[in-house]
């Protein structure tokens, strides 16, 4: 036991709050206060720390991010080393974990999976697993990437809640599953803390490092005209301690001016642009050093949407980028015409001209041929052949239309009337020959048939309109009607006219057949008794 | 109650950085204002005559209670002015006086809690110094003599904190 008085004191916090003081230093050494503190405090000791510390993080970083591009060349993504680089930025601004510890991360599964898709996906898991557990990244990685090829061992050590018996009866990408199940959001949710902001602002500090020494390397590398950063030493102190004279007096500058009424809202940028004619100078300066940033981010196509507008032909980077592109093209060109070989549709269109087709067809299809093949020569030929058929093909439209618009009258009226003479001479019926002389007969059938009445209804149509005539006195029956016979039971068309017969039944008539009896029984008699009556429904029904 | 201080470790780090010099005159502006309470602190301890005589030291002893040595104790009395680590609340303390050895500890506070208990009676029928300060601050040596200075120890420490961080403001200006 001891005694302490504490005369003053100072309060820095706990463990979280110390870890938040570390990163806002950190935050406060390296960006938003850099201005105020060269200003106030920082001398030119300070400057030259920050310079190299800067020079150091960016080279670190450009290290790294040449490791993870080899290593994902080795193991055949090489393509995606670009995407791998945006999805870590990516990782690296929402979840606050710097690219130091995501990049080996990365290039770990990279090299354990040998896909894109799954390693980016093991990495949010890890990413996850080690927001929850609290376990640093690369353990994770390492276990996952070790489970991945088969060994479950550091998976089980890593407390996650797989039981050993899951470890051994499932599969690799069921656990996954369980996993990503269990810990889903939960880096998300780290981030999303305080802590996590602090995390995000100790990444910026990083980032605004590495961009602050990027820039001096390149500016340095300019000034020295050598191409390493090797011999620089030197002259990076010089600079460094001139720049921070230079910078201490314009944030001596830049108090005055904000002291000048009317202005004194300006900031950053601003403040230097209105110094008179000197920022006029440095906006140039800093649009020129833009342009190199750049040129160099085309140039590595960071910014492919950009390429073109920046691009410096006499840089022998641009120079170098175009003729990989060339060798890309050619490359495309010729897979393109292997690929051709089997290709299905050139092989319908072969077999289509070697059938039997028209000459339009066959110019359509050798333009499908030429569009294939991308031959804009032989596209242009058939294109203007084509034009030039179906312009034909109009022109002959217009003439057949023409041609038909004509009123020539029917060639063939004589052989109608001709066979108008001949129906009314012979009509067939049932095989035999019916010769019909009366002439009103034979118009009535004639005019019956044209008004597409059939050929019994117009024979029926035909008698009736010759017995008609006959009973009205008019004069043209030649002749007497025959009685067409009729098939079956149809209608009243070979009934006899005006013969009626009344007979009174003795006896009583229960049955149909009773009636029928009697009937026949009345026509029997009345044959005998000299009237020539035939044996029709009409007369049965007419007995009723 | 200490006086919190703001950025007072910063300024120690900064002024370690880049001005060796002022680095180096803070702790012995700041150690000027603590010696006087050491000083009184001292004086307020009893010699070996004025202690329980079974209290006293005296050699072959073999128990765990801590025997009175007026050098010891006397020794035991000083100060800090490095930062330390910080507590369970979360402070880091710039400057401090402590008593540090246990017997010394013992005379400091003894009867605070228990001041009916025979052995603090009978050490107070021998010899008992005046108890000052307030509450856990209460004391016979080193609170009595933090109280009795009012204060000029606490300010000579802020006026040494803040000439070094106008002395390195100027200098790195």
């Amino acid at each position: 036991m001891s005694i302490i008085i504490d005369v003053a004191a100072e309060f820095t916090g706990k463990k979280a709050f110390k870890q938040a003081e570390t990163a806002t230093d950190k935050l406060t050494k390296s960006a938003k206060s850099l201005g105020k503190a060269l200003g106030v405090s920082l001398g030119t000791a300070a400057i030259l720390g920050y310079a190299k510390a800067s020079v150091k993080a960016a080279a670190d970083d450009q290290k790294a991010q040449k490791q993870l591009a080899l290593a994902l060349k080795n193991v055949g993504l090489e393509r995606d080393a670009a995407s791998a680089e945006s999805y870590i930025q990516r990782l690296q601004s929402e979840f606050g974990v710097v690219d130091d510890l995501l990049r080996p991360a990365y290039q770990q599964l990279a090299v354990a999976t040998g896909d894109t898709a799954k390693t980016q996906k093991l990495l949010g898991l890890a990413l996850d697993l080690s927001a929850s557990t609290g376990k640093d990244l690369s353990s994770v990685t390492g276990a996952l990437s070790k489970a991945y090829l088969g060994n479950n061992t550091a998976l089980a050590k890593l407390g996650v809640g797989i039981s050993k018996a899951d470890l051994k009866t499932k599969s690799f990408e069921e656990i996954t599953s369980q996993l990503a199940k269990t810990f889903k959001g939960a880096a998300a949710e780290s981030a999303a803390t305080f802590a996590g902001s602090i995390a995000k602002l100790g990444v910026a500090a990083a980032n605004v490092k590495e961009i602050i020494g990027k820039g001096i390397i390149d500016a340095l590398v300019v000034l020295s005209g050598d191409k390493t950063v090797s011999n620089l030493a030197t002259d990076m102190e010089n600079l460094a301690t001139y720049t921070a004279d230079v910078i201490r007096g314009f944030g001596l500058m830049a108090a005055a001016i904000q002291k000048i009424p009317g202005i004194g809202g300006l900031t950053g940028a601003n403040i230097v642009q209105a110094i008179p004619i000197l920022g006029s100078y440095i906006t140039l300066l800093n649009q020129a050093g833009a342009k190199t940033r750049r040129i160099e981010e085309v140039a590595n196509q960071k910014n492919p949407i950009q390429s073109g507008s920046y691009l410096n032909k006499t840089t022998a980077t641009t120079t170098k980028s175009q003729k990989e592109l060339l060798k890309v093209t050619a490359a495309q060109l010729k897979l393109a015409k292997a690929k051709s070989i089997f290709d299905l549709q050139k092989i319908q269109i072969e077999a289509a001209l070697k059938g039997k087709i028209s000459e339009e067809d066959r110019i359509r299809l050798k333009l499908m041929q030429a569009i294939q093949d991308e031959n804009i020569s032989q596209i242009d030929t058939y294109t203007k052949a084509l034009s030039e058929v179906q312009a034909k093909v109009i022109t002959l439209q217009a003439t057949l239309s023409e041609v038909y618009s004509m009123d020539v009258g029917n060639p063939f009226i004589a052989w109608e009337i001709g066979l108008d003479g001949v129906k009314r001479a012979l009509i067939e019926v049932g095989g035999q020959s019916i010769e019909l002389t009366n002439t009103i007969a034979q118009n009535s059938l004639a005019a019956g048939l044209a008004g597409g009445a059939s050929f019994a209804q117009a024979l029926s149509g035909a008698r009736y309109a010759a017995q008609a005539a006959a009973a009205a006195g008019i004069s043209g029956a030649t002749g007497v009607m025959p009685q067409v016979p009729t098939a079956g039971s149809g209608g009243t068309a070979g009934s006899t006219a005006g013969v009626t017969i009344n007979t009174t039944v003795q006896g009583s008539v229960i049955a149909q057949n009773d009636l029928n009896q009697a009937i026949n029984d009345a026509l029997a008699q009345s044959g005998w008794a000299g009237s020539a009556i035939g044996y029709s429904r009409q007369a049965v029904i007419t007995a009723i | 109650m200490p006086v919190s201080v703001k950025g007072g470790i910063e300024l120690r780090k900064a002024l370690r950085a880049y001005t060796p010099d002022l680095a180096k005159q803070m702790p012995k502006e700041i150690a000027t204002a603590l010696k006087p309470v050491v000083k009184v602190a001292k004086g307020y301890l009893p010699d070996n005559g004025s202690i329980l005589s079974g209290w006293r030291t005296r050699d072959n002893y073999t128990g765990r209670f801590p025997l009175y040595d007026a050098s010891a104790a006397k020794r035991g009395i000083s100060y800090k002015t490095t930062p330390s680590k910080p507590n369970n609340r979360g402070f880091r303390s710039l400057a401090r006086l402590f008593n540090k050895s246990a017997a010394g500890a013992i005379y400091e506070t003894m009867g605070r809690k228990t001041p009916s208990s025979q052995f603090v009676q009978n050490q107070n029928s021998k010899y008992a110094g005046e108890f000052k300060g307030q509450n856990k601050d209460r004391g016979r040596v080193l609170f009595r003599a933090y109280e009795e200075d009012r204060g000029a120890a606490r300010d000579g420490v802020l006026r040494a904190i803040e000439k070094a961080s106008k002395d390195f403001k100027k200098a790195t200006a």
